[in-house]
């Protein structure tokens, strides 16, 4: 093995895992966004929607008891592909580290 | 010399690390068509809900039992907690999804009242942003 410069490797090695970890953060970041904005819209649009319709007959007391119920499970079904997600973004980051490392070493070994 | 056994002994932990089995499933073609095709069934009997129950039983019990399907395969794929406990709510007839949706049906209906169309139209939009979740989180895993 010739001289190596193992403080470029370093430098070299934590910036690329910093371009990694904010990339890999920002497309979940991005995501969770999108979702939690288009939930409070939902949100405020069916909540407007239901009491009207329940004020004109539309739907009864009990419809609405259940459509409330169904909105929030459908919150909890949101909250936990979040959670899958978050998990995804992980591995994406483990597997985006391997390559890094590998292609670090490779090009000075 | 210092320098270079630390700089192998962390590239070394690194790889293990990042080497290590992922924590979540990867995405799975039919666990993605599944979600998808029995969506579209669950709404079409939705749809249903301002008819007698009793008149539309046998659809209702099929969507179930494809729903049965799919929660078996997904419990018992590795790493796939989520995506099963997503599917058990779906399922849940003390829920307020599919399962929830059919006993409502069949409890309104038991007690002499049908459903609103207005109430029919709601509760599709919701149940099938529902199985959107599943969709998408089998629609972002990995693909290998």
């Amino acid at each position: 093995m010739g001289n190596i410069d193992f403080q470029q490797i370093f430098a070299t090695l934590k910036s690329g895992v910093i371009d990694l970890a904010q990339k890999t953060g920002k497309e979940y970041a991005d995501q969770a966004t999108e979702d939690g904005k288009r939930i409070l819209e939902t949100m405020k649009e069916d909540l407007a929607l239901w009491a009207q319709q329940l004020k004109n007959g539309q739907i009864t007391p009990e419809e609405l008891e259940f459509l409330l119920g169904t909105k929030e499970a459908v919150m909890k079904m949101v909250a936990l592909k979040q959670a899958g997600l978050a998990q995804i973004q992980i591995d994406k980051f483990k597997d985006g580290l391997t390559s890094l490392i590998t292609q670090t070493l490779s090009a000075v070994i | 010399m210092r320098e270079r056994f630390t700089l192998i002994r962390t590239c070394l932990l690194t790889l293990l690390l990042a080497g290590c089995a992922s924590s979540m499933s990867v995405f799975d073609q039919y666990a993605y068509t599944q979600v998808t095709s029995v969506k579209v069934d669950a709404l079409n009997v939705i749809d249903l809900g301002t008819e007698d129950y009793a008149k539309h039983k046998q659809e209702a019990d099929a969507v179930q039992t494809q729903m049965q399907k799919a929660y078996e395969y997904e419990k018992n794929r590795p790493k796939n907690p989520i995506t099963a406990e997503m599917w058990r709510n779906m399922l849940d007839t003390n829920g307020k999804l599919y399962g929830g949706f059919v006993r409502f049906w069949r409890k309104q209906n038991a007690a002499g009242k049908s459903l609103n169309s207005a109430f029919i139209e709601d509760e599709r939009k919701q149940i099938g942003e529902a199985f959107d979740q599943i969709a998408q989180l089998e629609s972002n895993k990995i693909k290998k």
